[in-house]
């Protein structure tokens, strides 16, 4: 099975072919990276896919209803929607600044990523 | 009307905007000028276009790191703080003209006047008129922009069903986003035989999330009186030429990502403008061809990073400063044109006296790669090899001084 994909690790945008067999998963070869960390990556985009996700959160009493926020670190592409279902529920007090931990599981760690004053 | 006075105006406190007054007010350090630099800002806060974009990707070039829009525009915003940089919001400029721009402010209609001005506005939506689309104007038709702003910023949810037209970034990326709202995504339609966005986009909002890209698609009209009901779609052949037309997908929500424009209303009377940005046509300082004004960001050329919107910026107000440091630039009789392949470059007019970075796209895929030759009439003056291009990647290439000193006419041309 051939895939072709993009690495974001770094500027160089390095455009990765990958070959892989499709049931187990075990990659062949990997072409087109420029260091070793694209192969590492390339790896992990076939087993195990990470994202980091980004989702409003609902604010109340701040100049604006929702702040934007980021999990700290990508997590499992298919924890995304249920991580996304559970930042729904929360409901957090202005003011908020960037950085702040708005949200935490066992899955990850979610921080505010800008700042909501008082209104 | 109240007049004052500054020596730099800035219009527009986006990414572009602040990285032109921290460029402008850094040169001026070092030219010794004690300047007054004025960041004229419509909205309550500055940040502009990144408040709303929560998805990250930026700040990889400029920043080594990925991060989101509002995290990219508090650095700079961090940095306009510690520099003492005059902040003017709410303030709406409506036009300038001999040497003034007017300027709504909340303290009433002011009369600006400047020294050197630059444009940083951004740019808006191509919408539906646009691309001439039928229907009855019934509610749930939007561009991409508009659903971003009112789901990221105002906790609207717009509807159900989603169809989206064009699969340029911000498309994508609200694909991926209502998405994660819990809309149904039911495709994204694009008209030309290759999508318009970025690759990692492609990857990351529609793979990752199942949802069907449709190439040589595109709605042509809308269905329902009030409110959407449902949408035909046309196939095209690969020149858009209509081939079928009879689909009819049932939505609630079509949402319309097919392109930006430079926001280009304040360019004074006179200002020369280039058709194929759409934006001014400006010379090495990215100053147009009215003196003083000068433009870089969105509202020069659509980028597709804010890390390459920074850097121009930064540059163009380094340029102001320099114009207001020693009243003048080099005159800048090189034309440089776009050619064969290529769709557009910018800057458009050198003086062959410094090394120049251009930017460009091409104007189809080569996948293949291809070389970028730059002609001074049918003299070969510069070529440059290129891995793999499309044209939602902006290309830069620098040609030092020498190379162009002694041109007459650039043309910047692709051969595969």
């Amino acid at each position: 099975m051939n895939k072709k994909l993009m690495c974001v690790l770094c500027p160089n945008s390095c455009s990765l072919k990958i070959e892989y067999d499709e049931k187990t998963k075990q990659i062949s070869s990997v072409s087109g990276n420029k260091c070793k960390r694209g192969i590492q990556f390339a790896e992990q985009e076939i087993t195990d896919p990470l994202r980091v996700l980004t989702f409003s959160v609902l604010v109340e009493g701040g100049n604006l209803p929702l702040v934007s926020t980021r999990t700290k670190k990508p997590i499992k592409l298919s924890k995304l929607i249920e991580t996304a279902d559970n930042l729904k529920k929360v409901k957090l007090n202005a003011p908020v600044k960037a950085g702040d931990i708005v949200y935490k599981d066992d899955i990850c760690k979610v921080i505010a990523t800008k700042n909501i004053p008082k209104t | 009307m109240n007049y004052i006075e500054r020596d730099i105006v800035i219009i527009g406190g986006g990414p572009a905007g602040m990285a032109a007054a921290l460029g402008a007010k850094e040169k001026a350090e070092k030219h010794k000028d004690d300047i007054s630099i004025l960041i004229v800002e419509r909205s309550d806060s500055l940040g502009g276009i990144l408040g709303q974009c929560i998805h990250d990707g930026f700040g990889l070039f400029k920043f080594n790191k990925i991060l989101t829009g509002p995290e990219y525009s508090i650095r700079y915003e961090e940095q306009i703080a510690e520099n003492k940089i005059e902040v003017m919001s709410s303030s709406y400029a409506t036009k300038i003209e001999d040497g003034i721009v007017h300027v709504n402010s909340r303290e009433g209609y002011i009369g600006l006047k400047y020294k050197a001005i630059i444009l940083a506005m951004g740019c808006r939506e191509r919408t539906y008129f646009n691309i001439g689309v039928s229907g009855s104007r019934p509610v749930g038709v939007y561009t991409a922009g508009t659903v971003q702003n009112l789901t990221n910023l105002a906790n609207i949810k717009l509807g159900n069903r989603v169809v989206i037209v064009g699969s340029g970034d911000i498309g994508l990326i609200m694909a991926r986003r209502l998405t994660l709202e819990g809309c149904k995504v039911i495709g994204v339609y694009e008209i030309l035989p290759y999508p318009s966005g970025l690759e990692r986009n492609i990857q990351q909002c529609l793979t990752d999330f199942n949802i069907p890209l449709h190439l040589q698609r595109s709605v042509t009209q809308i269905h329902g009186e009030t409110h959407i009901e449902a949408v035909t779609i046309t196939d095209y052949d690969e020149f858009q030429n209509p081939i079928k037309t009879n689909r009819i997908t049932e939505c609630d929500t079509v949402i319309f990502a097919v392109g930006l424009i430079p926001e280009t209303e304040l360019l004074p009377e006179g200002a020369r403008l280039y058709k194929n940005t759409k934006g001014a046509f400006v010379d090495e300082n990215n100053m147009t061809s009215v003196p003083g004004v000068f433009c870089c960001g969105n509202v020069l050329h659509v980028n597709d990073l804010v890390d390459w919107v920074s850097e121009e910026s930064e540059y163009t107000g380094k340029c102001a400063s320099n114009y207001i440091h020693r009243k003048k630039h080099k005159p800048c009789k090189i034309e440089v044109k776009a050619g064969d392949g290529i769709s557009y470059v910018t800057p458009n007019s050198v003086s062959g006296t410094k090394s120049i970075t251009f930017a460009m796209r091409v104007k189809t895929p080569h996948y293949n790669g291809a070389d970028i030759n730059f002609y001074d009439g049918e003299k070969l003056i510069f070529s440059k090899h290129e891995d793999s291009l499309i044209p939602s990647e902006m290309l830069h290439i620098k040609l030092s001084r020498k190379v162009m000193e002694n041109a007459i006419a650039i043309t910047v041309k692709t051969d595969e």
